[in-house]
């Protein structure tokens, strides 16, 4: 196989499982990914400056590499919660109360 | 060079010579005025004690004294009717009632007083000391009221001395080695007034206890209780006579020891050893020692002095036979050192003399009085002195009349000069005074510190006359030393003094402002090896300490942080961009009712959350933020709960 079909095959399956994904997925499913992607790019960034810039200061980085992290778990918890079709409002609502306690935690360790 | 290797210890031999006249007065005074108000004193405070036997020497005390006692009859009886049945305290009451000679009546406890003086008599085999106070306050009443026959009691007492009167046996529960046995003896005896000639062995026993006496070292009672002495001078003086050992020496020694004992604070005390001065004194006054007393121990040139005789109580000695002899003058300090002594003129306890002929000084004179060793007293002849020609030189050598001289008038102006390290400082000057002076300073007094050099000037042949001084001072030599390289102003002057002056002199002669080299760095140590730190040995400055502050973090560009943030706000645009796209609407908000309301609250509670943990951030106290947080959170979950509730309701209708 040459790498040109390779990557035709891939860009294949990439289209196929997109389209799957945008068939089956419902919206607030759709809405989570899309925060968890923005809190992914938001840490990406996070640490390509720390790699490249500096680490001061450092507790600044911590507090907010360590509040992207927070987000992503919490937020893949709700997302597992919505997928299972429960009660939505109470995932929320719980989602929302460890939300800020996280953010208690980041503003206060942030110095 | 002035002999000025020592200055302070000069400055002391100075000073004991301007003080000697005061210490010449202090001759001897055996009981003075201040004694006698101390006495007085300890008597008062003796009767407002609630001791009774306390109050009794108290009250004995200040009768001896002449002091008031009008208060001991109401306070005895208090004693007394306070405490009845206690053997020590209606003795010493009664006894203070009789030495106040107080009529009073003890009323009810009188017959409980009496029934316990009886009772402290006790069997055969009683408390010697309670038979000792039932008889004094049997004494004390005029006898037979408690004991039906004294001559009975006495012979008890009587029965611990053999039958030619010497000490048989102790009371029981006494140390023969004790002198408390033949004290507790010699008190009875001495109250009884007992007459018998086995007194004599037992007052001969109690005299051996007496210093100077035949086999005693001396120093036998040096520290022995008042009342003992007492007790010893009272038998000594109530007995005394051909038929008894003891000779006016030892009455002497006894009357010492009891001087040296007047110091005592205690009531008891102080009366025994004033009463016990008094009866040698009166009774034996060949035995009391006397006192010649300078009265006049400073005198002017050929002034009259004065010797007084005293007795025991610093009192003058009246209608005495002999006379005090001025036996040798010794001229103290002088070539002619013997000088012909002047006869004493007077009577009784008062001799006068005129000291002509002699020049100033310190005299000891050798008195006798009657056929007793001689004495010596010191008596110190002054007169005015002043002091004259002062000259003050800076020279570059050590002659005082090469470099230039400042004359100083006696009063009124002041050298103003100044002198360098290389120079020499120079001070000439004449005494004018009947006597060489024997002590004469050259002083510089440093006006920044007050620091004092005194630098001894010597006799100089530079002018004539014997009272003539010179003092020159080498300022390098004295640099180091003296000086310690302080320069600056110093205050000249001259300090004269003698025995032989009324005052001593202090002439100022002015300022001089004086330039040293700087002090050389020390250079060498302390010690071979470090005891602690380094500068034990090395003796120098050790390095300076820099503080190493923490360098400050490496801030990056003001660039970089700016392209990050606009990255991230380029995420969130796309966030937000993206949301629509993905199916995301307000569709589900509820737009009327309180489902409206509720939701509206929720979203407000949160975003008072979100600027609460901002303030917080920025400037609120973490306390102060729970605080706040904790209704606010409280409140936030109620209405999200109603939010959510109305959210549940609407989806199943």
């Amino acid at each position: 196989m040459t790498p040109a079909a390779s990557a035709l095959d891939i860009r294949g399956v990439g289209k196929s499982l997109l389209a799957e994904y945008r068939k089956a997925a419902n919206t607030q499913t759709k809405i989570v990914d899309l925060f968890l992607a923005f809190i992914v790019a938001t840490g990406v960034l996070q640490f390509l400056y720390c790699a490249l810039v500096g680490t001061f200061p450092f507790n600044s980085f911590l507090s907010g590499f360590f509040s992207c992290v927070g987000m992503f778990a919490l937020t893949v918890s709700l997302r597992l919660q919505l997928s299972s079709e429960k009660n939505v409002e109470k995932a929320f609502g719980e989602y929302t109360f460890c939300c800020l306690l996280l953010f208690f935690v980041v503003f206060n360790f942030i110095g | 060079m002035a002999s000025s290797s020592s200055p302070p210890v000069l400055a002391i031999f100075f000073l004991v010579a301007l003080t000697l006249n005061q210490v010449t007065a202090q001759v001897d005074s055996f009981f003075s005025k201040a004694d006698f108000e101390r006495y007085h004193g300890i008597a008062k405070a003796a009767l407002e004690s609630r001791s009774p036997e306390t109050v009794f020497f108290g009250t004995k005390l200040s009768k001896a004294l002449g002091g008031d006692i009008s208060s001991v009859c109401t306070s005895a009886v208090g004693l007394i009717s306070d405490n009845p049945d206690d053997l020590e305290t209606v003795a010493y009451g009664m006894g203070a009632l009789k030495e106040a000679s107080c009529e009073v009546s003890l009323g009810a406890a009188e017959t409980r007083a009496m029934k316990t003086l009886k009772s402290g008599w006790g069997a055969e085999g009683g408390s010697f000391r309670c038979k000792r106070l039932t008889l004094l306050a049997d004494l004390a009443l005029g006898g037979g009221k408690i004991l039906e026959n004294v001559e009975t009691a006495v012979k008890n007492i009587n029965k611990h001395r053999s039958e030619d009167g010497s000490v048989l046996s102790l009371p029981e529960g006494m140390s023969d080695e004790s002198t408390d046995g033949t004290f507790q003896l010699l008190e009875i005896i001495a109250a009884t007034k007992v007459t018998s000639k086995g007194i004599k062995k037992t007052l001969e026993r109690a005299a051996d206890l007496l210093p100077g006496a035949e086999g005693s070292d001396g120093e036998v009672d040096a520290g022995a209780d008042a009342t003992l002495l007492s007790a010893l001078a009272t038998a000594v003086a109530d007995a005394g006579g051909p038929g008894l050992s003891v000779t006016p020496a030892q009455g002497e020694a006894l009357a010492r020891i009891l001087l040296k004992m007047k110091g005592t604070a205690s009531a008891k005390g102080a009366y025994k050893v004033f009463a016990a001065l008094r009866t040698l004194a009166t009774k034996f006054p060949d035995a009391a020692p006397e006192a010649l007393v300078l009265a006049t121990p400073v005198i002017e040139e050929g002034a009259v002095f004065r010797v007084e005789c005293r007795n025991i109580l610093g009192g003058e000695i009246s209608g005495r036979s002999g006379g005090v002899e001025l036996e040798k003058v010794v001229a103290l300090g002088q070539a002619a050192d013997s000088v012909t002594p002047p006869r004493l003129e007077g009577s009784g306890g008062a001799f006068e003399a005129t000291f002509t002929g002699s020049r100033v000084g310190v005299y000891e004179l050798s008195l006798k009085v009657g056929g007793k060793d001689a004495v010596k007293r010191f008596l110190v002849v002054q007169a005015a002195a002043s002091l004259m020609n002062i000259e003050v030189g800076v020279s570059p050598s050590r002659a005082h009349l090469d470099g230039k001289l400042y004359q100083v008038p006696l009063r009124g102006g002041q050298v103003k000069a100044s002198a360098l390290e290389g120079e020499y400082v120079s001070v000439s000057f004449t005494v004018a005074a009947a006597a060489i002076p024997q002590q004469a300073f050259f002083k510089f007094t440093n006006l920044a510190t007050n620091s004092e050099i005194l630098f001894a000037a010597k006799r100089s042949g530079i002018r004539s006359g014997a009272g003539s001084f010179v003092a020159v001072v080498s300022l390098a030599d004295e640099v180091q030393a003296a000086f310690g390289h302080r320069s600056g102003e110093y205050q000249l002057s001259l300090v004269v003094g003698d025995v032989g002056f009324d005052k001593p002199l202090e002439q100022d002669l002015g300022a001089l402002n004086l330039t040293f080299s700087s002090k050389p760095p020390v250079s060498h140590a302390l010690y071979r090896k470090p005891l602690l730190w380094e500068s034990d040995t090395a003796l120098s400055p050790l390095p300076e300490i820099h503080h190493q502050f923490r360098q400050p973090e490496r801030r990056p560009n003001a660039v970089l942080p700016a392209v990050f943030t606009f990255l991230v706000a380029l995420v969130l645009t796309a966030f937000f961009r993206y949301l629509p796209r993905v199916g995301a609407n307000l569709n589900g908000f509820p737009s009327r009712g309180m489902a409206l309301f509720w939701n509206i609250a929720w979203l407000v509670c949160l975003l008072m959350v979100i600027f609460l943990f901002t303030a917080y951030w920025m400037f609120l106290k973490g306390m102060t933020t729970l605080k706040l947080l904790f209704p606010l959170g409280v409140t936030t979950l109620l209405v999200g709960h109603r939010a959510f509730v109305g959210k549940v309701k609407a989806g199943r209708s």
